[in-house]
């Protein structure tokens, strides 16, 4: 199948971007398969390195991202199924929605 | 400082309680566009549920709530049940765990409310915690029983010829601008005259419509005192198609909260031909493939599910019903077009409404030929059975001499007798908007006609005879109203009575 697919694009002529076509497809199929981590925290975080090295002994293949709104802690999605969420931002809206209720 | 205060109490009810990590099903969205968002994630998200759609992590972004159409291995596709243009690729997707639900109650008549039971009035928010899911199963056989009581239009035409039973489904079907909407908004008015407590409750369903015609509905039922026992469920013309398509379900659940309850409920459906577009554009979005006319496969079923709910309950069940009023707006008087015949076969009977007969100043234009109630006169008290079957053997066969109408010269004196009182009924039927007659002075005028007392009246004149009739009824004959009204019969020695009324005023 792979032998047939790379026969189409360089019937195609697009056999240049073979190399990002690759990458694409292995970040799709991670993704789907739930073994790709992305880590979120603030700029400065001391839990980061911890909890990268805790989900890379799981399996995943980490990815991190920084987002300042989250004020502190970190947020972890796993795939595009999960999310785990202990940061500041979060506890806020924890609080929010129990105050409404 | 009143901010001590605040604190105080915030310390109080916050205090045992943490916020700590939390895990949860998200998902992703991947495309967005006309009102259907792509979302990859979601695993264990189920048919029809809620979801909500927010900017993450960002805190003052208002969720979106979004609806789940399709779901397939790795994506599902949900309509969007509100502004789609805030939406972007990557925003988060969060479960809710709730099948699409609205708030039911007490607290929602005389209100105005959007499909998901947001207010429309500025009254305020509506406080009732019980929510009912919009789709629910309709009643079994066991859980039924026969219609036998009358909903009384107070409309002389329908209530006479095409009665409306409760727990019936009657289509009203006709051309744009024909009154259709004016006949349920009498119906709903006409509710005004019944006891107040088998009073139907009424659930007036607006998909589509202008939201300036829905405000002046509003209005007029506001100022005769109908919005005590009515809800109004609008999405306007301007809303997104996937509030059009919930809108009657939404409504039903509302009304169907009542019926459980063992009440009376009048839903009116305005109107499922725009029902039926909104789901047309929302299954060719979601790539559904189209059918004949473009309609999706399950377009009947779109239809059949929601009117199959409408019931006359069994006592063990409380002995509540739930009438259903569809409206359908036909094109140029087609009514064999594919959403039309789908709601004819669906429902127990049609009220056609014709554009000759509008036009000829037939108000309101129904069709006695063509409209049927496939119930019947079993929906009809004794007393308008009695005068209803002169009426329509009348009727009948006026219709069949009226082409003999031009040569009436020539006819010999039976013929032209018949088709003089036929004339005169035709006159009589015609009934102005908000001038809806009680039962009883339906069954007094009706009397009268059957009596010949319209026969020497000249045409024109006819109705202001019922006028002047009626009003020396109300207050000579008031103890013969009363009769009827009480024991729904129009017995020997009424009948009597009112003969003796009638001899007396000329």
């Amino acid at each position: 199948m792979v032998h047939r697919f790379k026969e189409q694009v360089v019937k195609r002529g697009d056999i240049k971007l073979f190399g990002s076509i690759v990458k694409e497809f292995e970040k799709r199929w991670e993704s789907r398969n739930g073994t790709m981590a992305c880590v979120v925290t603030p700029a400065q975080s001391q839990v980061k390195k911890k909890v990268k090295e805790e989900l890379r002994s799981q399996g995943y293949t980490v990815k991190e991202e920084v987002q300042e709104q989250l004020i502190g802690g970190v947020a972890v999605f796993l795939g595009n199924d999960y999310l785990i969420d202990n940061s500041m931002r979060g506890r806020l809206r924890q609080l929010q929605s129990r105050l409404l209720k | 400082m009143p901010n001590d205060h605040i604190f105080d109490i915030l310390q109080k009810e916050l205090a045992g309680k943490s916020a700590t990590a939390t895990k949860e099903e998200v998902g992703k969205v991947v495309s967005v566009g006309d009102a259907i968002v792509q979302i990859e994630g979601l695993p264990h998200a189920v048919f029809s549920e809620m979801v909500e759609i927010v900017k993450w992590p960002e805190a003052n972004s208002k969720p979106v709530p979004a609806l789940l159409l399709n779901l397939e291995e790795y994506t599902a596709g949900a309509v969007v049940l509100g502004d789609d243009t805030t939406i972007q690729e990557g925003d988060i997707v969060r479960r809710t765990k709730k099948v699409l639900s609205v708030p039911v109650g007490e607290a929602l008549l005389g209100r105005v409310v959007n499909p998901l039971g947001h207010p429309l009035d500025g009254k305020g928010s509506i406080q009732n915690k019980e929510t009912l899911p919009i789709e629910r199963p309709a009643p079994g056989v066991l859980d039924r029983q026969g219609v036998s009581t009358s909903l009384a239009t107070g409309i002389k035409v329908i209530d006479a010829t095409i009665p409306i039973g409760r727990g019936q489904r009657e289509l009203i079907i006709g051309d744009r601008q024909i009154g259709k909407t004016a006949l349920v908004e009498d119906t709903i008015l006409n509710q005004l005259n019944e006891p107040e407590e088998s009073r139907p409750i009424c659930v007036y369903v607006a998909i589509g419509q202008k939201a300036s015609k829905v405000a002046q509905m509003v209005e007029e039922l506001e100022r005769r005192g109908a919005m005590d026992y009515t809800i109004v469920v609008a999405a306007s013309a301007s809303d997104p198609a996937s509030l059009w398509y919930i809108a009657p379900y939404a409504g039903c659940s509302m009304a169907e909260y009542f019926r459980d309850k063992g009440k009376d409920v009048l839903i009116i459906y305005d109107d499922l031909s725009k029902h039926a577009w909104a789901w047309r554009q929302i299954a060719l979005l979601l790539r559904r493939p189209p059918g004949r006319e473009a309609y999706p496969g399950d377009v009947f079923y779109l239809h059949s599910r929601l009117l199959e709910r409408a019931s006359r309950l069994s006592e063990e069940k409380g002995g509540g019903s739930l009438t259903a009023l569809p409206i359908i707006e036909t094109q140029l008087g087609d009514v064999s077009s594919y959403i039309p015949t789908n709601v004819i076969s669906i429902t127990d009977g049609q009220i056609y409404l014709e554009t000759d007969l509008f036009g000829k100043g037939q108000r309101p234009a129904v069709n006695i030929g063509q409209s049927v109630s496939r119930v019947g006169s079993a929906a009809q008290n004794k007393a308008v059975k009695k005068v209803a079957s002169q009426l329509k053997l009348d009727l009948a066969q006026y219709e069949e001499l009226a082409a003999f109408v031009q040569f009436s010269q020539d006819l010999d004196a039976t013929t032209r007798k018949r088709i003089d009182r036929g004339a005169r009924l035709t006159e009589l039927l015609k009934q102005g908007q908000f001038e809806v007659l009680p039962m009883e002075e339906q069954v007094c005028i009706l009397f009268a006609a059957n009596e010949g007392a319209l026969d020497a009246v000249p045409l024109e004149k006819v109705r202001d005879f019922e006028k002047r009739f009626l009003e020396h009824m109300r207050t000579q004959g008031k103890d013969v109203l009363k009769d009827i009204q009480e024991s729904k019969d129009l017995k020997d020695e009424t009948q009597e009575k009112l003969k003796n009324i009638l001899h007396g005023f000329k």
